[in-house]
Formats: structure tokens, C-alpha cells, sequence
């Protein structure tokens, strides 16, 4: 069972997916104008994030598109070091995931140096290498 | 509802299995179950396969398995329910027979992790969660998803990395007198807490193996175990399976998993045994914080006291609850599709009295519970099985 075992290298195989966000699109174009929405759901209420073209409590179909405050307090976080092939050259980067003043809770990088639980952070809309997303900040910083 | 017991176990040598392919190592161990066992080959008509898939050649293992044992022709399917496939097929398999259907099935879990490069197979694990909200985005790897359960529990309950590090020595302990164990080798508190950063505050060796390996049962009905006159048939008592959110953001707390819980309460009813009756236990420790969960969820001790039953040795033999004495996820190897199924043959030998002296529990009862989560919690299979 050692290393030296003969092999036969497979066929490559590629897999890139092409993943359809048609129902959800006003999330990023309101991400460019620095705007983070959640979908809340005009029948039952339930505000959802991430955003849901269909409330997964009712199956109403009939949503509204609601602006998150911003305004969060970290529930747990992990400093990841060790990062996958796609994410090379990125580590080490901070993982938050925050209770929103709103309900719902967003997990995001955290740009900042220090980071504890029940410590309040800020979620803010950001355009990185050409594309839109979104990271958690210290409270007291308003961003670019 | 049939009573289902098991008549037959079979695993291959978890670790680096280059000598094989998956329907090599799959046969391997299917062969073994049914020599363990008093059926035939002939009488097995429903062969469930857990594989979560993707690191190996073939998408379809089911039917492949199946030819390659000579089943053509039986009822057989994948199961997939990430790092919790085997117990899924074990389900699955246990379905077929309780139900009257089929009165012998095969529940199969195989899975070969080391025929991609590390750097994918990271890449394959990170997506078993929400892809595209938290993988995409984000780059949350698998032990990323844990160490965010692991900064929860410590900030609220106190626990220390010391304390984590104590789950890898004691697995590694029994690791190192299982012969089908991936590691077997004993290691200090030092090496845990000295070893690579990859996820804070969890280390390289909080983190189970990349494992190839193979593991198979044999379930028959109360009727079929009499015809064949079984002589130590192990029961399947209970069973509960739950779920949870693939979306970390969506879950309701970091400090336990629900999914776990909930299916300790499905099994705990349906076998009509309490948690304390339990004499070992199989947990899903795939790193060190998730047994300190699994202790906490499957009620060994209350929320938040899983710290202290790891310092007390409690979990190890001699103590209230020894879990993990073939060396769990973490020594013996982590096979996604084979682990659910491994725990099974290993608590059947365990009621059997067959394991190596040197980690064979002592039991009155011969009450054995196995504890299998997929991914993070989004899938959870709890089986109580005795004597």
C-alpha cells in the first residue's frame, strides 16, 4: 500500500457551473449602489437572508426586497489559514457570522484587527477585483 | 415494523489505499460481511451504496459495486448525505427489511479520497455546505464550519484547546490498537497543540484524515435470523435521522447541532432506552470539537459539560461512556461514504465481544449507540443497536 502502487491517470475533467441568480439579481445591483437587501415575505413576514425569491416558511412567491441596517454583533468567528485551491494566495482571512439588528444572521469575511464575540460590526457593500460583495468592518469605520 | 438485526461485518484497513479501487475495496468489504454472515449471496436482493462521490473516477458506484459482486440484477442505488453517506445506505437498508419488503439487505459505504491531489479534495469539501453563499463568497472550508461551533462553545462554556487536544490523544490511543486503523500511532497533548493553524482555533491534528476504505452489513429480519439460526444476531433498537440548515448563517445557535439532538431523541424513543443506558458509543468526530458536541447533544452529560468528560476520562474505557475505542474518525480514518457503516460493524463487534482485549468495552446491558453527521450538521443518523 505504499506510494510506489501503479496508476493510470484519468481523463481531465473541467466542471464550471453557470449559476442562475435571475430571480435574485436586484441583490447585486443594489450591492453597487452599496445597498446589502434581504427579501421579506409580504404574507408571513419572515425576512430572509440570504435572499429568497420564495419564502421557505410560506411558499408565497410574494416578497419585498427590505435594506439591512448594517448594524451586527458577531456570534462566532474562525481565522481560516489553511485555505482551498481557489481561495490560494487569500489566507489567512477572518470568517464572522453576525446577528443583524433586523433578525437574520450573515456570515462574511471581517476586515479589522481584532475580533470577539458580542463585539458590534458593520456590514458593508463592497466591490472587490471588479466584483460586488459584501464584508463586516469594525463598528466605528464607515468605509470607503 | 420487522425487527432488523445485523448478521454480517466487513471493513478494509482504513488509510492511503492505492493498492485499490472503489469497487476493489468495496468488494473486499462486502465479501467479508457476508462470510461473517450465515446468508448467501444469492439471497441478496437490496444492496444500498453510501458514497458522497467526486474524488474518484466513477459517478455511478452503485452498479458498478453491484457487477463487480455479482449482484446485477438486485435493487440498488447510491445514497449520498455527505460525510453521514454510510449511514444513509444503512437507513436505506434498514428501510428494506423493516418494511417486509426484503428479508436480507446489504447496506455498502465506500469512499476513495486519495486519487485527487489534498488542495482539491479541500476544494471538493468546502462545497459541502452553501455553495454559493458561503463557499463562492467566502472560502469556508470544512474545518472552518467547525471552528466556528468550536469559538461558540469555547467563549460560552469555558472549554480550552487543551481540552480538544485531549479528544485527538485518546482517539489516537485506541487508534493505535485497532489494526484497521488509518493511525496507529499514540500522540501527546504537545503534538495536538504545537501542530499547523488551519482553521482558529482548530490544528492540524483537531482534524480527522483523508481516508479511503470500505465497510459493509448484512440486516436481516427476525424471521430470516431464525431460519438462519444466527447465533449472536445485534439488533437495530432504534433509529432517528434529522436535519438542519446547509447555510451556517441560518442556524439557530454554534454551541450544539440540532440535527444531532433531534435524531438522539428519535432513537432513544423508538429503542425505549435512556442516554445513561448507553455502554459505547460511535461519534462523529471529524474534528476534535465535534465529539465534545456529540457528548453534549446525545445527552452523556449536559450542554456545555463536554469539556469536563474528556478531563475526567469518562469517554475512555473504564470511564461512565467510552466512545471512539476503535480510534474514531480521527485515528481509524474518515472514508465519508464507509465511516456510517464502519460504526456499525465496529459496535456489532464490540456487542459481540470480538474486538482486540486491549479496547474491548465491558458491558452488562449490551446497549451501543452510533452517532454519524453529515456535513455540518446538515444531516444527522443516530442508531441504537443491542444485544
Amino acid at each position: 500500500m505504499g506510494v510506489s502502487e501503479p496508476f493510470i491517470t484519468s481523463k481531465t475533467l473541467s466542471l464550471v457551473y453557470r449559476i442562475p441568480i435571475s430571480r435574485i439579481e436586484k441583490f447585486w445591483e443594489s450591492l453597487k449602489e452599496g445597498r446589502v437587501l434581504a427579501t421579506r415575505c409580504k404574507n408571513c413576514q419572515t425576512l430572509r437572508f440570504p435572499p429568497s425569491a420564495t419564502c421557505p416558511s410560506c411558499f408565497s412567491p410574494d416578497v419585498e426586497w427590505v435594506e439591512l441596517s448594517g448594524e451586527g454583533v458577531v456570534e462566532t468567528y474562525t481565522k481560516i489559514m489553511a485555505a482551498p485551491a481557489s481561495f490560494s494566495g487569500e489566507a489567512p482571512y477572518t470568517v464572522v457570522v453576525a446577528r443583524m439588528k433586523e433578525g437574520v444572521k450573515v456570515l462574511a469575511w471581517y476586515e479589522g484587527e481584532n475580533i470577539s464575540i458580542g463585539m458590534k460590526v458593520r456590514l458593508l457593500a463592497k466591490e472587490e477585483h471588479g466584483s460586488l460583495t459584501y464584508r463586516f468592518v469594525p463598528w466605528d469605520e464607515q468605509g470607503d | 415494523m420487522k425487527e432488523v438485526a445485523v448478521i454480517g461485518v466487513g471493513q478494509t484497513k482504513f488509510g492511503k489505499r492505492r493498492d485499490a479501487s472503489l469497487s476493489e475495496l468495496a468488494v473486499d468489504a462486502l465479501k467479508d460481511a457476508l462470510e461473517d454472515s450465515e446468508a448467501e449471496k444469492r439471497e441478496i436482493k437490496f444492496l444500498s451504496v453510501g458514497n458522497f462521490g467526486l474524488s474518484s473516477e466513477d459517478i455511478t458506484p452503485a452498479a458498478l459495486v453491484a457487477e463487480q459482486a455479482g449482484l446485477q440484477g438486485t435493487t440498488t442505488m447510491r445514497c449520498e448525505a455527505a460525510c453521514a453517506s454510510g449511514s444513509a445506505a444503512f437507513y436505506a437498508a434498514w428501510l428494506a427489511v423493516s418494511s417486509g419488503i426484503f428479508d436480507i439487505a446489504v447496506a455498502l459505504g465506500v469512499e476513495k479520497m486519495t486519487e485527487v491531489e489534498t488542495p482539491t479534495m479541500i476544494e471538493i469539501l468546502g462545497r459541502a455546505g452553501s455553495y454559493f453563499w458561503e463557499f463562492h463568497e467566502f472560502g469556508v472550508t470544512f474545518p472552518a464550519y467547525y471552528a466556528l461551533y468550536a469559538t461558540a462553545h469555547m467563549n460560552k462554556f469555558g472549554t480550552r484547546e487543551e481540552d480538544l487536544a485531549l479528544v485527538a490523544v485518546k482517539n489516537h490511543k485506541y487508534g493505535a490498537r485497532n489494526p484497521l486503523a488509518q493511525f496507529q500511532n499514540e500522540i501527546t497533548v504537545e503534538d495536538v497543540l504545537s501542530s499547523r493553524m488551519i482553521a482558529w482555533p482548530l490544528k492540524l491534528y483537531d482534524c480527522c484524515p483523508i481516508s479511503d476504505g470500505a465497510a459493509a452489513v448484512v440486516l436481516a429480519s427476525k424471521e430470516k435470523v431464525k431460519e438462519l439460526g444466527v447465533d449472536t444476531p445485534v439488533w437495530i433498537k432504534g433509529i432517528g435521522v434529522s436535519s438542519d440548515t446547509s447555510t451556517m448563517g441560518n442556524r439557530a445557535n454554534f454551541i450544539g447541532l440540532r440535527s444531532s439532538i433531534e435524531a438522539a431523541q428519535l432513537a432513544y424513543k423508538m429503542a425505549k432506552v435512556e442516554a445513561k443506558e448507553i455502554e459505547v458509543a460511535e461519534v462523529h468526530d471529524c474534528f476534535t470539537i465535534a465529539e465534545i458536541l456529540a457528548y453534549e447533544d446525545l445527552g452523556f452529560c449536559k450542554k456545555g459539560e463536554g469539556a469536563k468528560l474528556i478531563r475526567e476520562g469518562e469517554t475512555e474505557i473504564g470511564g461512565r461512556i467510552p466512545v471512539n475505542v476503535d480510534g474514531g474518525l480521527k485515528a481509524k480514518g474518515h472514508p465519508l461514504g464507509a465511516t456510517g457503516v464502519s460504526m456499525i460493524v465496529e459496535l456489532t463487534k464490540q456487542l459481540r465481544e470480538e474486538v482486540e482485549p486491549s479496547r474491548q468495552v465491558p458491558l452488562k446491558k449490551y446497549l451501543a449507540l452510533a452517532h454519524n453527521v453529515g456535513g455540518t450538521g446538515q444531516y444527522c443518523y443516530v442508531t441504537v443497536l443491542g444485544r
